[in-house]
């Protein structure tokens, strides 16, 4: 357990080096503050006039379909495709494959979690600056719909992971992770009946929390991420342990 | 004397028939042994499989009595090693990446990875980011990365590549003070057969990936380079 801390640290430390996690936690900092003040001071459209708290989870939304999901796929080649190509990924260190496989994951969801909640907290006080409307009593709801989204994050994290070592090239990875990652959004428009196999369908579940929950369709979707997720990381392992320095 | 190092059996075949074959190989604890032979004979297959980068097709390999295969944490622990380039996030400080190394130890303070920086004369470089680094002071970062957990086993393979005269003074320096001091175990491949005759009491011969021995003596150790290479060279 120390050695999967550990190295989760280490590996969060890595990410934390690179620009593209230092731009995107700003960018969970700056964009709600930045929506909220061109909504409020410039423009009087009816899209505009929505509630305030339907623009916070719109906001929401944008970040969990398209902001971190990219921040995954950045993370997980730089971690491991990027990695094997720099000759870093394997060390003669008292660290097993597993406890190594499992930090990396640990870190990119941690960051992940990281930019979900500087994103609410860039939410938060913005509306209570700019919002009329702004309630506190609206904050748990809130946090808690920020929260559940990032269990199909952390699903997300094991597929990209899984495409990360299925190909040889950063470019490559990234890529093939960018384009299946569309085609998983956009199946569901040709193929309505695909909506629910589809790990990508689930981004936006936090939707269902704010309705009436059913606690059935929340049993029923955990256990389908929780298998999702278990399917990418076995996937993930056994390449992983296959692969040489 | 306690065994730092017994390989059995080992054998590693890659697609392209290179390789190593049913190697045999004791190493006591205190021992500078020499890895030499021409390139591509196996001497990286061997300290990888040595070290668990690389897994063997067959045979055995135990450190300090630990089986390798089947406790690898355990078996790696009192292992540093420098194989390849070294390896190095290279948009960090040496001093950072030391520090992340020591994570995965216990009781490595930053007084060692001072020591270590001290011992690699890179103390005047610890802030600077490795990326900005010559070839030569990366060599360096990477054999303070394998002296920092204070091995009972260093394992380096071509350490002086890319070092300057200053460097290589410093690394057969650090090497004998280690060794004479901690009784160290250190396997070195290099083609700098000179050094590795002013290091080292024992020598492997890897040829067409099969291992044989000499005990540093009175010959030259070209001589015997030659011999050897001349009688099985590729």
């Amino acid at each position: 357990m120390n050695t999967i801390r550990a190295n989760s640290l280490n590996e969060m430390q890595k990410l934390l080096t690179k620009k593209s996690t230092k731009l995107y936690l700003l960018a969970a900092l700056l964009i709600p503050v930045l929506t909220k003040l061109l909504v409020n001071n410039l423009f009087l459209t009816d899209w505009m006039a929505l509630p305030a708290e339907n623009i916070n989870f719109t906001l929401l939304d944008l970040f969990v379909t398209i902001f971190i999901p990219l921040f995954i796929f950045i993370s997980a080649t730089d971690l491991f495709t990027g990695e094997r190509e720099r000759g870093t990924l394997f060390q003669v260190r008292p660290i097993s494959r597993m406890e190594l496989f499992l930090s990396k994951i640990i870190a990119i969801s941690i960051f992940s979690l990281i930019v979900l909640l500087l994103e609410w907290l860039a939410v938060m006080i913005s509306s209570a600056v700019f919002d009329k409307t702004f309630n506190l009593t609206n904050i748990p709801s809130s946090l808690g719909a920020f929260i559940v989204s990032w269990l199909p994050l952390i699903v997300l994290t094991a597929f990209a992971v899984t495409l990360a070592l299925l190909v040889q090239s950063s470019v490559l990875a990234i890529s093939s992770m960018i384009v299946l990652y569309l085609i998983m959004m956009f199946i569901p428009y040709v193929l309505p009946s695909s909506l629910y196999l589809l790990p990508s369908s689930y981004l936006d579940w936090y939707m269902q929390w704010l309705s009436d929950v059913s606690l059935r369709w929340i049993l029923q979707t955990v256990t389908y991420l929780c298998s999702s997720f278990a399917l990418f990381f076995s996937v993930g392992y056994y390449m992983f342990n296959r692969k040489e320095a | 004397m306690e065994k730092a190092v017994v390989i059995t059996g080992m054998t590693k075949q890659y697609s392209n028939d290179r390789g190593i074959q049913n190697i045999d190989l004791t190493i006591d604890q205190g021992e500078i042994v020499g890895i030499l032979g021409p390139n591509g004979a196996g001497k990286t297959t061997l300290l990888k499989c040595l070290t668990g980068l690389t897994s063997p097709d067959s045979g055995k390999v135990e450190l300090f009595g630990v089986e390798l295969q089947s406790n690898y944490k355990e078996a790696i622990r009192p292992v540093g090693a420098l194989i390849g380039p070294a390896v190095a996030y290279e948009n960090m400080s040496p001093y950072k990446n030391l520090k992340m190394i020591s994570r995965l130890y216990s009781g490595i303070t930053d007084k060692d990875i001072e020591l270590v920086l001290q011992q690699t004369g890179l103390t005047p470089y610890k802030d600077e980011k490795i990326s900005s680094f010559s070839m030569g002071m990366k060599q360096r970062f990477g054999i303070a990365s394998a002296l920092i957990s204070k091995p009972r086993l260093i394992i380096l393979d071509e350490p002086t590549n890319g070092l300057d005269i200053d460097g290589l003074l410093l690394l057969r320096k650090t090497i004998q003070e280690i060794s004479s001091y901690s009784g160290v175990t250190f396997v070195i491949s290099s083609h700098h057969i000179s050094e590795l005759e002013k290091l080292c009491n024992r020598f492997c011969f890897l040829i067409q990936g099969a291992a044989s021995f000499y005990e540093a003596g009175s010959e030259p150790l070209e001589d015997v380079y030659v011999k050897k290479i001349g009688v099985a060279g590729r």
